[in-house]
């Protein structure tokens, strides 16, 4: 039984149409079944070595109540002993937990839908030669580029997929995605220092091999020639618009939460229609970017991906929410519910945001570092953002691909430093927005330069 | 399932496949969330499916199916082929292995007395509970009380063409409880803590183990931050507590002995086996089952992926690199011997070279000898992890500590960042206390190549190193 890409939809809608018929059957009083069928293609090259691994997430989450007290059970297949298994578990769950939600109000009820992002069906067709070739060529690049080119890793995947959100209040939506998307990480080394470059592409196509390790080994090649800054201070940073998207998105993933709102976690809480950061800084979480991977009509409730303005010239408008958070909140969902992947049916849906995006402003990197006369620029890749204090917002990380910025030129390449500073107070420290704005799995930014962190190298 | 998985191997190898390993994954997992008293998730997951390796001219390919059916064992097996077939014109370097005498037979369940996956739901409730009121009861300005339970049950096949058969019941139980407390200046602190293991229900009677003492702890720890100071920028002599020992000798070091990364020669220590790269003080191992006597807390592990016991590596022997860790394919490309590492995160995933229970091994100070040894610097306190560049550059946070001066604690700090590089770290290592302490968890694990959360066991001693820089502000 092999279906075509374009029925994965009405499959899964009528796998969940017979769940919610047997659901009845055993008087559920509320009910909600998440399905999703998802193929991908990984190739992965670590030196010379090459695994590949093909296959298909597919499963079934439910959310099942008895009053207000509601269970949450998953398994992997989604065939009628899988999706049954996964109904009779979260109702014998929710008979069982010792209290109420009281905060609890009702699943998505029937409501628009935003748009698909294009559907490109060339990753339902690619073969795995055609990857593997992409993969050695990214190999051969960088290895061409120059003889201190030790090592390459590569990460490439195509997919495509579907999900389908059906419930008692009579929703039964559908949505499908394509998308591809190749890491690779270049390692150069000479007298026994070895500097690594990185270079991505994001798509929802086949994507583009060539040019990825030709990019990733330049930028290796180039901090072979790195100094040590020798100095702990206060200085202006330019982050480019790779390293600006995880900066920013760790300062907002917890702060603009409508579940931190409501849970006492976020610094933002009391925050709405306050100034929050610097009056240039106008932000979205934007989950209708066409081009974006992640683009889908609906969230993991079934709700639609919106566009929502968080914070607009300075000051904070807007909180992200779920179903459940918005109406404890009394506000209006953004479609902000995320299950998290590769195994979504594994998860219950959770406020995330969807892209970041920040209208950017109009010089060039080197204006920007014109602007800033002295001080350093930051590229690509940050290590250990993810240790920072979301709710204090406080982070220390270090920047392994740093340069010198001297006399408004970027000059020296520096050994790694490291950077402290706080999540919440940067939006106030932003001294300028590039006009180079770029996509990445954290969000859609340009370059922007800030003030007031510490740095040590 | 055995059986099953047999016939899609003969009908894979009859279509060319050189040899084929089979997983079949059948896993139960339960966890309960409750945020300031109300339950966030109770859920039950059960995760099923199958994965094949197969080999063809010196290229692997992986594919697997949650469908269990004859004809998707059939599919997966064929498409592994194919992706196999399709990598073999482009392979530098050949994956193959060499020949293992089949294992048969082989059942294995932990011994324990109360299974988690038998305990009634209310019971797991009542501890979420115990550890909701010590924690009221000893903490100050709670904003926000998290505290969640989960156990993972079910068993694991591993068959080849080789005829190996190897079954065995994966167990893991655990509690987690994270506070956050408002400081005076309305700036929020957070503390975690947790306590688990490969261990039965009745772990929760021990001493120090109980859901009181989790919730005491963990108060404690967040009122404690609460007049904590920010940790000072630059240089320092640290004294590394026992869980962040670990993860200094899990993320920053054992990665880098992970056999792939030093094929690829993406890891520093790829061409430095035998050499010296730290003080005689610096002995890590790597295990999958841990001293029984020790009461360890963590991650069970008998076998790995591939069928290959998962015996004792000594990565680095006083200072000097012994070995790496390997799968059977990395094995035989470094002549070397496959070492039990190959672990995949679940069945979607081809097993890749791993860690299991990774520490340092134990010194002869005690604790009030560590701090005066110390003098003044910095006692860096637990981890909830850090991020390793490829060149051995780290950063690690600390989730608490103290200044010491002369010997003596003076205040506690705020979380503190710790950064260098692995190999210099190694080299600064003057000495190690005699208390050995190793912890996994159920909410976390370690990420590689997509494939987390892997639970692996940390830890090691509390050490003293010399020159560690630390992040902070001025």
């Amino acid at each position: 039984m092999t279906l075509n890409f374009e029925d994965w939809e009405s499959d899964l809608l009528a796998r969940i149409d017979r769940g919610l018929k047997y659901s009845k059957s055993l008087r559920i009083d509320a009910i909600e079944l998440y399905l999703t069928n998802s193929r991908s293609l990984n190739v992965k090259i670590k030196g010379g070595m090459l695994d590949a691994t093909q296959g298909g997430n597919i499963g079934v989450g439910c959310r099942c109540l008895t009053g207000k007290k509601i269970g949450f059970a998953s398994a992997s297949g989604i065939n009628d002993s899988a999706v049954n298994f996964a109904i009779e578990s979260a109702l014998k769950i929710s008979k069982t937990l010792p209290k109420e939600d009281e905060r609890w109000s009702n699943f998505i009820q029937i409501s628009d839908t935003g748009k698909n992002g294009i559907i490109d069906m060339s990753v339902t067709e690619i073969s795995s030669e055609e990857v593997v070739n992409g993969a050695n060529l990214i190999f051969k690049e960088a290895k061409d580029y120059d003889p201190r080119i030790l090592s390459i890793e590569g990460f490439i995947s195509v997919g495509h997929g579907a999900f389908a959100v059906g419930n008692t209040e009579g929703l039964l939506k559908s949505a499908r995605n394509t998308s591809s998307s190749i890491e690779a990480f270049v390692l150069a080394s000479e007298n026994s220092k070895s500097k690594s470059g990185v270079s991505f592409t994001l798509g929802r196509g086949v994507p583009k091999f060539e040019g990825i390790g030709t990019s990733g080994a330049r930028k290796a090649i180039k901090l072979l020639d790195s100094k040590p800054l020798n100095k702990t201070a206060q200085m202006k940073i330019i982050f480019n618009n790779i390293a600006v998207t995880e900066l920013i998105r760790s300062g907002l993933g917890n702060s603009i939460s409508g579940q931190s709102v409501v849970e006492g976690k976020s610094i933002f809480a009391e925050k709405l229609g306050e100034q929050v950061g610097v009056s240039s800084l106008t932000l979205y979480d934007d989950g209708q970017i066409p081009e974006d991977p992640k683009m889908v009509s609906i969230d993991d409730e079934g709700y639609p991906r919106k566009k929502t303005l968080i914070i607009d010239k300075g000051v904070l408008k807007s909180f992200i929410f779920d179903q459940y958070y918005s109406k404890i909140y009394s506000t209006n969902n953004t479609g902000n519910a995320n299950r998290k992947g590769p195994q979504t049916y594994e998860s219950l849906p959770k406020i995330s945001p969807t892209t970041i995006s920040i209208i950017p402003g109009s010089k060039t990197i080197n204006e920007l570092a014109a602007e800033i006369n002295n001080g350093l620029l930051v590229e690509d890749i940050l290590l250990g953002m993810h240790t920072a204090d979301v709710i204090s917002g406080d982070f220390s990380i270090v920047a392994p691909n740093c340069y010198k910025i001297e006399n408004g030129e970027i000059t020296t390449p520096l050994e790694p430093i490291s950077i402290a500073g706080n999540l919440y107070k940067a939006f106030k420290q932003i001294i300028g927005l590039g006009n180079d704005l770029t996509l990445t799995t954290f969000g859609k930014m340009p370059s922007i330069a800030f003030e007031g962190f510490t740095i040590s190298g | 399932m055995f059986d099953e998985l047999q016939t899609a191997i003969s009908k894979v190898e009859s279509k060319g496949a050189e040899f084929v390993d089979a997983r079949y994954d059948e896993l139960l997992l339960r966890t309960i969330i409750k945020e300031n008293e109300r339950i966030e998730e109770c859920k039950t997951i059960k995760r099923a499916g199958v994965g094949f390796n197969v080999y063809y001219k010196g290229a692997t390919g992986y594919a697997f199916s949650a469908n269990l059916s004859p004809t998707a064992l059939e599919k997966a097996s064929n498409d592994a082929l194919g992706i196999a077939r399709a990598s073999s014109h482009g392979v530098k370097i050949t994956s193959e292995v060499d020949p293992l005498t089949p294992e048969t037979n082989i059942s294995l369940r932990l011994k324990i007395k109360e299974p988690a996956w038998l305990v009634d739901i209310s019971d797991k409730f009542e501890l979420l509970s115990r550890v909701e009121e010590s924690a009221k009861e000893n903490g100050e300005n709670i904003t926000s009380l998290r505290v969640m339970y989960g156990d993972v049950s079910g068993e694991k096949l591993f068959t080849n063409s080789e005829g190996t058969e190897i079954q065995w019941n994966p167990l893991f139980i655990d509690l987690f409880c994270i506070v956050t407390s408002k400081t005076e200046q309305g700036d929020l602190v957070t503390a975690y803590d947790t306590r688990g293991g490969s261990v039965g229900f009745e772990f929760y009677k021990n001493k120090d183990m109980t859901p009181e003492d989790l919730g005491k702890d963990t108060a404690l720890w967040a009122k404690e931050k609460i007049r904590a100071k920010a940790s000072p920028a630059g240089k320092f002599t640290a004294l590394c507590e026992n869980v962040l020992a670990g993860v200094l000798a899990h993320e920053s070091f054992g990665h880098l002995t992970e056999a792939d990364f030093v094929i690829s020669k993406v890891s520093p220590l790829h061409d430095k086996l035998g050499e010296t790269l730290g003080s005689e003080h610096v002995t890590i191992i790597d295990e999958g089952i841990l001293p029984s006597e020790l009461n360890l807390r963590g991650f069970w592990l008998p076998y790995d992926d591939q069928g290959v016991k998962t015996e004792r590596s000594i990565l680095i022997e006083k200072g000097i690199l012994r070995q790496f860790l390997h799968s059977r394919s990395t094995a035989k490309i470094l002549n070397s011997i496959p070492t039990g590492n190959a672990r995949a995160v679940n069945f979607t995933f081809a097993p890749i070279p791993r860690m299991r229970n990774t520490y340092f091994v134990p010194g002869d100070l005690s604790e009030e000898e560590a701090l005066e040894q110390l003098g003044t610097g910095i006692y860096a306190i637990k981890s909830l992890g850090g991020q390793v560049d490829l060149d051995g550059s780290f950063v690690f946070q600390a989730i608490r500590g103290y200044w010491v001066e002369n010997g003596e604690k003076q205040y506690p700090l705020k979380d503190v960042t710790l950064s260098g590089n692995i190999l210099e770290l190694l080299k600064h290592i003057r000495g190690a206390t005699k208390d050995l302490e190793v912890y996994s968890t159920y909410f976390g694990g370690c990420g590689k190549d997509g494939q987390f959360p892997l639970p692996c066991g940390v830890g090691g001693p509390k050490l003293i190193i010399d020159n560690v820089r630390f992040g902070g502000e001025q």
